[in-house]
């Protein structure tokens, strides 16, 4: 008797061993919970002013990182066609940061990838006809407003990088030699806790070259703009009001390369996400849009800002086709542009008041034009683009 | 970057083949070797003997009649298979094609854990693949042999654990466990591992003559066999986990059986094998829910069977045990080791042996030993320890030519596995890949003797230097992007490597690099370069950049295309060194393509530059 139940321990224990053992196999994942929004403002994005247009687009093989390439675009403000001008010397698989002067000049940084670990630059003082190099001697972050030059010809230039959990670099001309901005890991937190800042998200220099910064805020109803005045970093972003009072908040763009600075906002309430435009005046006024609200899954593909500080979104998770959304002033609702053609990866809101919308195949491109009182999109342009694949 | 080593690239494969004729030369001289010692053995036994006045051999010693009917099944079985797992590692796909086809698929679904373990040997595999190629058919041939011409005895014994801990080897981190840790474990694809088997197998016959003398030895296989069998029937009963399903959605979705049967239907086999594996696919597709329930049932009851340890019930689920092991090695697993890179017959036949050795031990005891004359009674196997109320005796009085014989071809089979475990033990020692790996990704170096062409550039210092500043140090030449995103990184490591491992002579080498990019090419992105790749405070490297006249010049000397493609494309650059003496001249040309990048093409170019600049740092 005890040799028989002494050999069904023993069965019980092994089938106990073996199904345990596979039960035990699988996958465990932990949900990790956030305070400020998720959301991220994309690669792939557009800028307009008076002295031309700029866009960054993906193209290639999007599907597979070392395949995809990413185009710069230029469209001068009296023609009708964009130029290819993207930078040469250099593979921009991992994506492109521009930043523009209101006299033409643009600073690119080359988002690093595979074994690059900082980023190389260009600029051109010619709409993207000649590039001259440049250094980050870092790795850029992963932002459109990462790079930023100021607009007044003194070749002072920010940048946004990776080092640590994030520090700003200053240039001060030659646009090689780099300096960290100091004080960076002290704005919002304890110097001014009505923010209570999360990560460093984009940077800009406005008319005055004063460096200003977009950050997230843990704090609920502040919006994490900051101003480096005096050499003293000074929370500048406006306080939210209402039922927006309620929300953590993360800038998405920062823009000040024109006549006012422009950012783009991502607000989250009780889980629920939404998007808000906000503009600055000359005299230091915020005013701002009524919210956006966007579905837990929605992704912004493309963002863009108009010379007039109008802002463009293109995002994907609401329905089977991406939705374009379009500021049209303060106090005002987001509104719905038509859907953009199949393909779009990004949008330009021009200075004449149409909209191009960038539509990709591989190494083909189709250039779609919204006029202001048009309902659908006309295709204005097609260009193939010399993709050199595998060259990455 | 993106060349990538096929398993059938002819210089690993002349390599494996020149390797595996290198060892069996080796293996000729070992059994001449044992030969000569056993003739001399048996002169020097035979003057011995005719000294006390016998003219005869002993005839035989105890254990010579009374092997173990189990043992012999067993010893002879897995001794079988150790020689045809041996034989099928000379396919010439192996020393490539083994890390990606077998050992990477079947870790794939594993933890990450078991694949990081799995990593780990198969890092050892990917630096030293011709080397871990042929040892391992040594070492299972050897096993093999050692198994089979050792009946009894400590040889015997420890041919058996020697086969557990190659086994153990090859179960780990060639099999990731089996696959035990994976999901969808089941014992009709392969669990819990043919080499597992093999290690109970060699356990077994490492155990002593007593083990065997009575039926418990067979219960316990038996037993354990069952409770084996009852699990894995409750695993393929187990609903979600695609084995109760045939073909699903009209075909869009295949269960777990159909699919890994539909599989084994498109190796490349004998007619009417696919025949058979097909027309199962067809019959499970259609019908996946009763082959399945046929099955679970069928095994089942042989577990339930198998742990009763009755003589009646257990002989018929041996049977019944057997013919589904046949069934499903032929039906499903499709022999095991056809088509692919095939590596064992899978997990059926070790299975089907071990039960019908448990059987045999349960039901047939070996006979008892004859009675001997003194003179011929045995000491145990060495002669250390006599038996017990009996005389020891000296070497030469009880060893007979068949143990005598039979003891020599051990140590031969043995030497046979240390001949393949030695340099495997070597490799796994040597973290730096063998020189061939980067020889088949870019061909054998061209060995010159030609005045080097000068230059003169500025180092990342912004100093200026000369080919003819160099003069009296072997300099290493290479043409490196610093904004490049692959490969050029990737070759800057190697020359880093190269120059530590070294030593001291590197204080007679220089290690230059000339920029190759006709836009970035200033001081700040060779220093920047430098700094991402840690070579800034290397003394003997020289980062070389100029005008784009000057930098043009010398691509054009050294034969290096430099073209820009823009669009967002990389410049494009040859991946070329070169190897200039102290006197100024080149001595050899490579090809620098890292391959893939991995550890093993890195460090195996590395192991390549360290030979030619020994060549030249020597000559």
């Amino acid at each position: 008797m005890r040799h028989r139940s002494g050999k069904i321990a023993l069965v019980t224990a092994i089938l106990t061993i073996t199904l345990g053992g596979q039960a035990f196999v699988g996958d465990g994942e932990a949900a990790a919970g956030t305070t400020t929004p998720t959301l991220r403002a994309p690669i792939a994005s557009a800028l307009s002013s008076q002295s031309g247009s700029w866009a960054v687009v993906a193209m290639g093989e999007r599907d597979h990182p070392l395949d995809t390439f990413w185009e710069l675009f230029f469209r001068a403000p009296t023609a009708a066609t964009w130029r290819l001008v993207t930078p040469p010397g250099v593979a921009d698989n991992g994506g492109l940061t521009v930043s523009v002067t209101s006299t033409g000049s643009a600073l690119v940084g080359f988002e690093p990838s595979q074994l690059l670990r900082f980023s190389p630059a260009a600029v051109s003082l010619h709409d993207g006809a000649g590039w001259v190099p440049a250094l980050v001697p870092v790795s850029l972050a992963a932002s459109p407003d990462a790079l930023t030059i100021a607009s007044n010809g003194s070749g002072t230039a920010l940048a946004l990088v990776r080092r640590r959990s994030g520090e700003l670099l200053t240039s001060s001309g030659s646009l090689r030699d780099w300096r960290p901005l100091p004080g960076i890991s002290v704005v919002g937190r304890s110097a001014d806790m009505r923010c209570d800042r999360i990560g460093l998200d984009a940077v800009a220099l406005n008319s005055s070259s004063d460096a200003m910064l977009g950050t997230g805020c843990r704090r609920a109803g502040q919006i994490g703009i900051f101003a480096l005045v005096g050499g003293q970093w000074q929370l500048d972003g406006p306080s939210l009001h209402g039922s927006l009072a309620q929300a953590t908040t993360r800038v998405l763009r920062l823009d000040a390369s024109g006549s006012t600075t422009t950012a783009l906002v991502a607000e989250e309430r009780h889980h629920q996400t939404g998007l808000l435009g906000l503009w600055s005046s000359a005299t230091g006024t915020w005013t701002q849009t009524l919210p956006l609200p966007l579905s837990a899954s929605t992704t912004v593909l493309a963002s863009a800002v108009g010379a007039s500080g109008q802002q463009l979104v293109l995002l994907k998770g609401r329905g089977s086709s991406d939705v374009l959304e379009e500021t049209v002033g303060p106090d005002r609702p987001w509104v719905e542009r038509p859907a953009p053609p199949a393909g779009t990866v990004t949008v330009v809101p021009l200075a004449d008041g149409s909209t191009n919308a960038f539509s990709v195949a591989g190494s083909r491109l189709r250039v779609f034009t919204l006029t202001p009182q048009g309902g659908k999109w006309v295709l204005s342009q097609r260009m193939n683009v010399p993709i050199a694949y595998g060259s990455s | 970057m993106g060349r990538t080593l096929q398993s059938d690239n002819p210089t690993i494969v002349s390599a494996f083949h020149t390797a595996l004729l290198h060892q069996l030369f080796v293996v000729f001289v070992i059994g001449a070797v044992l030969a000569i010692a056993l003739n001399v053995i048996r002169t020097f036994q035979y003057r011995l003997l005719a000294a006390v006045g016998r003219t005869t051999f002993p005839t035989g010693v105890r254990w010579e009649c009374a092997e173990p009917p189990a043992r012999r099944i067993l010893r002879i079985g897995f001794g079988i298979l150790w020689v045809f797992d041996g034989l099928l590692q000379l396919q010439s796909s192996m020393p490539l094609g083994l890390p990606s086809s077998v050992i990477q698929p079947s870790a794939s679904t594993s933890p990450s854990w078991v694949q990081h373990l799995v990593n780990s040997g198969l890092n050892i595999w990917t630096l030293h693949p011709v080397g871990a190629a042929a040892a391992t058919v040594w070492i299972q041939v050897g096993l093999g042999l050692w198994l089979l011409v050792a009946p009894r005895g400590l040889w015997s014994r420890v041919g058996g654990l020697a086969g557990v801990g190659w086994g153990l080897v090859v179960w780990a981190f060639g099999e990731a466990f089996g696959g035990i840790f994976a999901p969808g474990l089941t014992w009709l694809f392969g669990a819990p591992g043919a080499v597992l088997l093999y290690c109970v197998g060699g356990l077994l016959v490492a155990l002593p003559d007593r083990a065997y003398a009575t039926p418990r030895l067979g219960r316990v296989v038996m037993t354990l066999g069952g409770v084996f069998f009852l699990g894995m029937a409750l695993l393929q009963a187990w609903p979600g986990r695609g084995f109760w399903q045939g073909r699903l959605g009209g075909g869009a979705h295949v269960g777990t059986l159909t699919g890994m049967v539909a599989q084994m239907a498109k190796t490349s086999q004998p007619a009417f094998l696919d025949s058979w594996v097909s027309s199962f696919e067809n019959l499970d597709a259609a019908h996946g829910w009763a082959v399945n329930l046929v099955l679970v049932v069928l095994m089942a009851a042989i577990g339930v069977a198998l742990c009763t340890g009755r003589r009646r019930v257990v002989g018929p689920a041996v049977l019944a045990a057997v013919a589904l092991c046949l069934a499903d090695w032929v039906l499903v697993e499709d022999l095991g080791f056809l088509g692919g890179t095939g590596t064992d017959v899978n997990n059926m036949v070790p299975t089907a042996l071990l039960l019908v050795t448990g059987y045999v031990a349960m039901v047939r005891l070996p006979a008892p030993a004859p009675a001997f004359a003194p003179a011929e009674i045995a000491a145990p196997v060495g002669g250390a320890v006599a038996e017990e109320g009996q005389t020891a005796r000296r070497w030469w009085e009880w060893v007979s030519p068949s143990y005598l014989v039979g003891t020599v071809a051990a140590v031969g089979a043995a030497a046979i596995v240390v001949m393949g475990v030695a340099p495997m033990a070597l490799a796994a020692a040597n973290p730096n890949a063998d020189p061939i790996v980067t020889q088949a990704l870019n061909g054998t170096p061209n060995v010159i003797d030609t005045p080097a062409p000068a230059f003169s550039l500025v180092n990342q210092r912004g100093a200026p230097v000369s080919l003819s500043s160099l003069r009296g140090h072997t300099v290493v030449l290479t043409f490196l992007d610093p904004v490049c995103t692959s490969d050029c990184p990737l070759i800057a490591q190697e020359f880093r490597q190269t120059d530590e491992r070294l030593g001291a002579d590197n204080a007679h080498v220089d290690f230059v690099a000339i920029v190759a990019n006709p836009i970035y090419r200033s001081i700040s992105f060779t220093d920047a370069f430098d700094r991402q790749e840690g070579l800034s405070h290397v003394g003997n490297w020289l980062y070389l950049t100029g005008s784009v006249a000057e930098l043009r010049r010398v691509w054009s000397s050294y034969g290096v295309l430099v073209e820009t493609a823009g669009a967002g494309a990389m410049v494009a650059h040859s991946d070329l060194a070169f190897v200039i003496d102290a006197h100024g001249n080149e001595r050899a040309e490579l090809e620098t393509d890292p391959g893939n990048g991995g550890t093993a093409s890195t460090s195996s170019f590395s192991s390549l530059l360290l030979d030619r600049i020994a060549l030249v740092l020597h000559s």
